[in-house]
């Protein structure tokens, strides 16, 4: 029987098929990230698309990192999102703020989006030559330059949430150059604040489907890495644990996910449960040999602590005396660290075997 | 190359020490330690003995492999391992025992 977590996860490989790339995220906001994230977004845009890219998420992120910083209930609300469609980028935010905001933020981006981009930059001149701005960006500097990069109107909504309102809003980029995108070509806004609200409300706090070479792979580490620490409040054990597992499966996918049209397809999702954290991942693989993992993970899932020690050893030492990244024990370790089962599920399509695997770390309390 | 997922590598010839240090996650860990191999292998065709000093706060499984195939250079009396991890780190600990086991290479153990 399919686990649940794993349904998730296939029911997203086919609800975002058609998407190059996608990205939830929904973690620690900080400058630093805003170039991994754009690493992420991919493929092989000319140079002035990247720079365009890397302005709207550096923006984008900023903006939460200025409005989500002061109280707990904000921060948990905050949200990040990429999606690379065939000619389209979509970069989508959502964060909590007060009426007053939301007053100003309406009226800022309901006159932004009358205007054309000549007008746009008339209007970014003068309240930079009037000197209106203040520390916050009151005056919708950022708005105009997210509205000008983009060569886009700016998609919003509000949502009301207690005493405030949930600020979505979306950007849309070509990523052809000279390329424009019409209406018809975007994905409303409404139909993304679905997508991400669900991902939150499946306590998703990180989710990307994308390519999974060497560079990508090792965006989402270092993304990892930052985050592992607020992750898990128990020390130690549980953030060696939660970054190990992600360590070990992304770099599975690396090494084993099959290269289809220049791309190694794969899916990586961290989430909170209420035993544990738990990680899932899903790719094609480059072995037609499925039986042969399906009988690798469920002889590593029917042996004990104590055998699992000494397979590992032998395992380790046995494949030292072989030439090659690959230690073969990356499973075992998990399996033995995490003392849970390893959940996983082999199907069949076009493009070939996909397996997805997925992993609880259970809370450790001392 | 993501120096974040890297290790710091030296090789001091002075005092035949090799010191690796920080966190080793890359996924290519065969052609990163391939230096170091020749390092040793260099050192150890005119000297008797190389010391390799391991500050590391994580490794991957890939490194984990090459750390085997690093120490089996120095078995049978050609040196040493020097594994320091922070004190209350059960799991590190563990991990450099686990290499000891593997290796006939003598292991100092440093709580630091």
């Amino acid at each position: 029987m399919i686990s649940d977590n794993i349904k998730y996860i296939l029911d997203l490989k086919e609800e975002f098929s058609n998407d190059l790339s996608i990205l939830f995220y929904h973690g620690i906001f900080s400058d630093m990230f805003s170039d991994t994230i754009v690493s992420l977004a991919d493929n092989d845009e000319q140079k002035t698309i990247k720079k365009k890219i890397s302005f709207l998420v550096v923006e984008v992120f900023q903006n939460i990192v200025r409005h989500g910083e002061s109280e707990d209930k904000l921060i948990k609300e905050n949200v990040f999102g990429m999606r690379n469609k065939e000619n389209i980028l979509e970069i989508f935010s959502s964060n909590i703020v007060d009426k007053n905001i939301h007053d100003l933020l309406e009226q800022k981006l309901s006159h932004i989006n009358t205007l054309n981009l000549q007008e746009l930059k008339m209007m970014y001149r003068s309240i930079l030559s009037s000197g209106e701005f203040g520390e916050k960006g009151g005056a919708g500097l950022g708005l105009i330059e997210m509205a000008r990069k983009s060569g886009n109107k700016i998609q919003y909504s509000f949502d009301p949430y207690d005493d405030s309102y949930k600020f979505n809003y979306q950007l849309d980029l070509s990523t052809i150059k000279g390329k424009e995108i019409t209406d018809n070509d975007k994905t409303n806004i409404r139909e993304n604040v679905r997508l991400y609200s669900s991902a939150l409300q499946n306590d998703i706090l990180f989710f990307y489907k994308g390519d999974f070479k060497r560079e990508s792979s090792n965006a989402l580490l270092k993304i990892l890495k930052e985050n592992t620490q607020t992750y898990s409040k128990n020390k130690d054990v549980n953030n060696f644990k939660i970054f190990h597992t992600g360590v070990e499966l992304i770099q599975n996918i690396c090494r084993h996910g099959k290269e289809i049209n220049g791309v190694i397809e794969g899916i990586f999702s961290l989430k909170k449960t209420k035993k544990g954290y738990y990680i899932c991942t899903g790719n094609y693989i480059k072995s037609n040999d499925f039986s042969a993992i399906e009988k690798h993970i469920s002889k590593i899932n029917e042996v004990d602590k104590e055998q699992l020690n000494k397979i590992y050893l032998k395992t380790l030492k046995e494949n030292s005396k072989i030439e090659s990244n690959n230690a073969g024990v990356g499973l075992l370790d998990l399996r033995r660290y995490n003392e849970s089962l390893i959940d996983y599920e082999i199907i069949k399509d076009d493009l070939g075997f996909y397996l997805s695997l997925g992993m609880l770390m259970p809370d450790f309390q001392e | 190359m993501d120096k974040e997922l890297l290790p710091i590598i030296k090789f001091e010839e002075s005092i035949g020490t090799l010191y690796i240090s920080g966190v080793s996650m890359m996924e290519n860990a065969l052609d990163y330690y391939l230096v170091c191999k020749n390092h040793i292998d260099d050192y150890l065709s005119n000297n008797d003995k190389v010391i390799i000093d391991f500050n590391l706060s994580y490794f991957n499984s890939s490194s984990a492999k090459q750390f085997i195939q690093l120490l089996s250079k120095i078995e049978n009396n050609k040196g040493k391992a020097v594994w320091r991890y922070p004190e209350d780190n059960i799991i590190l600990h563990d991990r450099g025992r686990e290499l000891e086991i593997l290796v006939d290479v003598e292991f100092e153990f440093v709580a630091e």
